[in-house]
């Protein structure tokens, strides 16, 4: 259908975003694709080998729930958890959550830290995409009359401590910046580090400077300041209804550190 | 009479609340008339404009259009307020974004909005002023021909002043000032406020959100040239008020596309509208200066403040006039009171909840912790030092204070929320810990009520089976007066309360009012209530000694049963018809225009204690304590309700709400609950409420009115405790992370 | 040939009705407008203050971010199908018997909320209230009256068993 509609059409899972911007006039599709009915697409499984798969019409309130994302992807498990309202945790879908692209989405940063990948199908075919390259810009992405129908965390080598949070205007808000973080030890060192934040550019961004800034390095007090301190050379924030640029530039230094802090906690305990 | 109270001061059940937890309670958006049409606006793209033409043509062609309301066909429709302008339904100069410039009435809601994007409009944009500041300035752009200047004085600001402030500010040991800034705030109830309208050929029934429904009564009779006897606007059910829904346009289009196209029409608000054409607190700039002696008395007061009341504000909606007496907060010796009410090209300002005292309090009490800081007093001794007490003349105009118990509400407040044990001293935090710092904080006020004291009436009436009728104008809007009204008309009677049967929101049916406001309901429309009651049961006693032949000192009427000399007599036995009482309050005693002789208020304290992060500037409620004297609390569920609401919606003004527009544009930038975020579950403190009892003895069983003080000290009580915490002061709510971190001097 | 209408079969309050409906349309306006249960409020129709909340197989949902057509042969409980033959539901009676409402335009949805919350953990700490209702927006401020009365309401439901 959405080869044969194209640009006419939208599809609508939860609703939770396409419904209020179909409200505002932002989007007017002819035709609404419902595919909520897809209950294939509604499952978390977890495999020794393939990892996590979580389909995409999967509800966030099922994510809530889920012991084995808990267990294996504490961080996701967190996000959806501060994930709007009960009502749109029902409604809304992992799925929904990514194709939105929204640089402020809050289940993207701990996927992205753990490396996920999405499948995309489409008439021609189906693909597999590392999430790093799905999101083009906000609102934008690589889909091309095609469905996202399952989301895939590889499983991680090693033990490793993973922390999501967010800051907004109240309890429950969009994000004026999120941010994952996801450690791996060894021996006191830093093994592998990945930092991702949400709201301070034009997609969730990896902090690259941060991770290079640790990465090998023995972790305590100095070598996380020192890392977290690189932030600002990894984001682009904006100043908008939420914050403004000097606002998030200066917490998303704090988050960071505060985060790889919480997340070595974990770790350790 | 037994001395003991059988319904007044019992926690009763809201008489309503079946209906609201059922489902079945009526809003104005829940009415369906056979036939209704549906009604949308197009509102004003542009922040100030003059229509140079409006062209309707393609919209009327639309299938399903019914009729299209300009300003060429709305023409010398006006109204007046007390609270704005004179305004026309339709206005051809637009003075914000989002002002309505047409109204479609369709057969439903999606052809009046297909029409709404056929009509087309040649505006001729005029400069535009968006702060009050700038708008006072002789070359602003003028948004009326008269200038922006809104105050009762014409073309200048409002000037109150007595002693000799240039003296005292000389002869001071302590000077301490400030400019502060707050913000628009609207008053974002729940219900967005809607209209349905049904002319029949002959009269009109108007579901309105209203809490004026005889202001808007009489708005309709003058736009739609009916008589009152052919209006009749109903409002039982409205979804939260606040101050802000009272006399508007909304209901006159309603009203206006009933009578033109003889169909019922509906016209509700979306949230967007019922941010920005509804009504909000205006915004001020406030620069204030105290002088003080180092005995610690505050000996002068000098008040300069600019107040945003929009495109169609007065001064009512900023200043107010001063009235209900921002002197009266401390005895200033000297003062002066500079006041300038401006329109800007933002949406229009009404009295929200507490009126200025919110702003006036965030500034005042800083200042006033400042000076006793500076003298080395506490925060709890400058302002004992410096308040009225009872029986106190105060200035200007010497109007004697009434029962005004202010020892035992400072008292009360310091030890409920363990202030002693937490102030460490000025400079000091309660406790500071890794990122962390904790501080406590108090503001005081002084509450008032009664205003409009003598436009409050209302009928009892007292039928043969020992029932009675309370027929009243007074307006609940979820401020439970429907229960504590009843409640006091039952306890004069002698009656259980469910033998009272309220009539009431419907202005075909009931007494005047002047309408909900103010703090005005309960004192002002219980007196009159308890005087019907009074006159009713007169005339049953006139009537019992004519039937039964008996002298007035025998007879009683009690527990809704006659006793001549102790003989139980039924009621249905002396009457056979209801007998009732009306009554109308008289004007009370004035010292000056406008200014009761006796002043009538409780005392308020509110101590607030924070929990500040030092590297997000996040600021967290961790305990909030609120005491207010309430006089008698005549449903003391009810009390806490208001005091609880007041406090939620002050903290919400203090540090989360703000209404932003765009720079150059005047478009509002977050008019829905996506980025305009009012307190949630979550988010709410635990705040301890406290009420006191004074007994105020010329309130109705001893009570006041209780619902808008309880918002005043928030600002104030946060902003101390922010202070104490991080040892900086903010000039500007809401104290936002952004604002914490700035004035930290870290971005 | 496009089609802008659809028949739908819904249970509303165990009864099931049958109705046209335009494919835009939302549950919220079915509802109100197509069924007459106007016991469920349009606060800002847009997801954002929960006053629309209804139960979608006994979820709550936003019932105005939900196309009527998507919640064909589906199950809904409104407010108004609290009650049993009559007598309240305990959650409501809680509600008045704590002064859980001021106003009352929040209350339906309200407690659609913490009847859903109730049902999947029907002993909720204060914190679990609070995060569970965070969705259904106040201005009235009975939000410590509604954690009362939901408390109280598990106890009394609790008692019962």
């Amino acid at each position: 259908m959405l080869a044969q509609y194209k640009e006419e059409a939208n599809l609508i899972a939860g609703g939770t975003d396409l419904m209020g911007m179909m409200k505002e006039r932002a989007k007017t599709p002819k035709y609404v694709i419902d595919i909520k009915p897809i209950s294939a697409l509604d499952f978390v499984k977890w495999d020794e080998n393939e990892g996590l798969t979580i389909g995409a019409l999967t509800r966030v309130s099922t994510i809530v729930n889920s012991d084995v994302i808990k267990e294996k992807c504490f961080s996701l498990h967190e996000a959806a958890e501060s994930f709007g309202t009960t009502q749109v945790r029902n409604m809304a879908t992992i799925g929904g959550n990514i194709c939105r692209s929204s640089p402020s989405a809050d289940l993207v940063p701990p996927l992205l830290t753990l490396d996920a990948e999405v499948k995309l199908v489409g008439a021609g075919g189906e693909r597999v995409v590392r999430l790093e390259r799905f999101f083009r810009g906000p609102g934008e992405n690589v889909l091309d009359n095609e469905i996202l129908t399952e989301i895939r965390v590889p499983p991680q080598k090693g033990s490793h401590g993973t922390a999501f949070r967010k800051l907004g205007r109240s309890s429950e808000d969009l994000a004026k910046v999120n941010c994952a973080v996801r450690i791996m030890v060894a021996n006191g060192k830093c093994k592998d580090i990945r930092v991702v934040l949400g709201a301070v550019a034009p997609t969730p961004i990896r902090a690259k400077n941060v991770e290079q800034s640790l990465k090998g390095k023995e972790i305590n007090a100095e070598a996380i300041d020192e890392a977290a301190g690189k932030v600002a050379e990894d984001i682009s924030p904006i100043t908008d209804v939420r914050s403004n640029v000097e606002y998030r530039t200066y917490v998303s230094q704090i988050l960071v550190k505060r985060l790889i802090n919480e997340t070595i906690k974990r770790l350790a305990g | 009479m037994s001395g003991e109270l059988k319904v007044v001061g019992k926690p009763v059940p809201l008489r309503d609340a079946k209906e609201k937890v059922g489902g079945s309670a009526r809003y104005s958006a829940d009415i369906r008339l056979d036939g209704m049409l549906h009604a949308k606006i197009l509102g004003s793209p542009y922040p100030h404009a003059k229509i140079k033409k409006i062209d309707i043509s393609q919209a009327e062609k639309i299938g399903g259009v019914v009729e299209i309301l300009t300003y060429k066909n709305t023409a010398g429709l006006t109204y007046a307020s007390v609270e704005h302008k004179p305004m026309c339904v339709l206005e051809q100069q637009v003075r914000y974004v989002g002002e309505p410039v047409a109204v479609v009435a369709a057969e439903t809601e999606e052809i009046a909005e297909e029409a709404l994007g056929a009509i087309k409009v040649d505006y001729e944009e005029l400069p535009a002023v968006f702060d009050p500041v700038e708008g006072a300035k002789p070359n602003a752009p003028k948004l009326y021909p008269e200038g922006n200047l809104a105050g009762p004085v014409p073309g200048g600001p409002l000037i109150e002043k007595w002693g000799d402030i240039d003296k005292a500010f000389r002869e001071a040991d302590v000077v301490v000032e400030g400019m502060f800034k707050t913000p628009v705030q609207p008053v974002t109830p729940i219900e967005p406020r809607t209209c349905v309208a049904s002319w029949d050929g002959k009269e009109l029934s108007a579901w309105v959100s209203t809490q004026f429904p005889h202001r808007v009564k009489e708005d309709l009779a003058k736009v739609l040239g009916l008589r009152f006897s052919k209006i009749r606007v109903i409002s039982h059910f409205v979804g939260g008020g606040f101050g802000g829904k009272k006399q508007e346009e909304y209901p006159l289009m309603a009203a206006l596309l009933s009578v033109r196209t003889n169909r019922p029409v509906k016209l509700e608000y979306s949230r967007e509208e019922e941010t920005i054409v509804g009504r909000r607190r205006y915004s001020s700039v406030e620069n204030i200066k105290l002088a003080a002696k180092k005995d610690g008395t505050i000996t002068a007061i000098n008040f300069e403040t600019y107040y945003d009341v929009g495109a169609h504000g007065n001064f009512v909606g900023g200043s107010l006039g001063l009235l209900v007496s921002e002197f009266y907060m401390y005895k200033f010796e000297d003062a002066i009171f500079k006041v300038y009410d401006v329109n800007t090209n933002l949406p229009t300002a009404q009295p929200f909840r507490g009126v200025q005292f919110p702003a006036y309090l965030f500034g005042l009490e800083q200042l006033v912790d400042q000076i006793a800081e500076k003298l080395g007093m506490n925060p709890i001794e400058i302002r004992l030092k410096n308040t009225y007490k009872t029986g106190d003349k105060m200035k200007p105009y010497g109007a004697t204070l009434s029962s005004f118990p202010v020892e035992e509400c400072l008292a009360k407040g310091v030890k409920a929320s363990g202030f002693r044990e937490s102030w460490k001293g000025w400079g000091k935090p309660v406790r500071a810990e890794n990122d962390k710092r904790r501080g406590i904080g108090m503001a005081y006020n002084m509450g008032w009520t009664g205003w409009m004291e003598q436009y409050a009436t209302a009928t009892v009436k007292i039928y043969p089976d020992a029932t009675a009728e309370l027929i009243t104008g007074a307006q609940d809007l979820g401020t439970g007066s429907n229960t504590t009204l009843s409640q006091v008309a039952a306890e004069e009677l002698g009656l259980p309360l469910d033998n009272v049967k309220l009539t009431t929101a419907n202005t075909g049916l009931t007494t005047e009012d002047w309408g909900s406001c103010g703090s005005r309901t309960l004192y002002s429309a219980g007196k009159a209530i308890i005087g019907a009651a009074r006159k009713a049961k007169e005339a049953l006693i006139n009537t019992a000694c004519l039937r039964l032949n008996a002298a007035k000192e025998d007879v009683e009427f009690r527990d809704g049963v006659i006793y001549v000399k102790g003989k139980r007599i039924l009621l249905s036995e002396v009457i056979k018809e209801p007998v009732s009482g009306a009554y109308k309050n008289p004007t009370p005693k004035m010292v000056a225009p406008l200014y009761n002789a006796v002043y009538v208020g409780g005392p308020l304290l509110h101590v607030a204690e924070v929990e500040v992060d030092m590297e997000t500037g996040e600021i967290t409620v961790l305990r909030y304590t609120a005491v207010q004297d309430v006089g008698k609390a005549i449903n003391p569920l009810v009390v806490e309700g208001q005091m609880y609401g007041g406090a939620i919606q002050g903290l919400g003004y203090s540090l989360k709400e703000e209404l932003l527009f765009e720079k150059d544009s005047g478009k509002p930038l977050n008019p829905d609950f996506l980025d305009y975020k009012i307190y949630n579950f979550q988010d709410a403190p635990n705040v301890q409420v406290i009420m006191i009892e004074s007994n105020e003895p010329t309130g109705p069983f001893g009570a006041m009115g209780v619902g808008e003080h309880c918002i005043n000290p928030v600002a104030g009580a946060v902003a101390n405790a922010v202070y104490n915490a991080i040892g900086v002061r903010l000039y500007e709510i809401p104290m936002t992370p952004e604002r914490v971190l700035k004035a930290l001097g870290k971005i | 040939m496009d089609n802008y209408e659809s028949v739908i079969n819904i249970v509303v309050n165990g009864i099931m009705h049958t109705i046209d409906v335009k494919n835009n349309w939302t549950l919220l306006k079915v509802l109100r407008d197509q069924l007459g249960l106007t016991g469920t409020k349009c606060g800002c129709d847009k997801g954002q203050c929960g006053a629309c909340t209804v139960l979608l197989n006994g979820k709550p949902v936003l019932s105005c971010l939900t196309l009527a057509v998507a919640a064909n042969e589906q199950e809904i409980t409104t407010i108004e199908g609290l009650a049993v033959g009559g007598n309240l539901h305990p959650l409501q009676e809680s509600f008045i018997e704590h002064h859980a409402l001021q106003c009352g335009f929040c209350t339906p949805g309200m407690i659609m909320s913490a009847k859903a919350l109730l049902d999947e953990n029907p002993h909720p700490s204060e914190e679990e209230i609070t995060h569970s209702l965070r969705g259904n927006l106040c201005r009235c401020g009975s939000y410590p009256k509604v954690v009362q009365a939901i408390q109280d309401t598990a106890k009394k439901m609790g008692a019962r068993k």
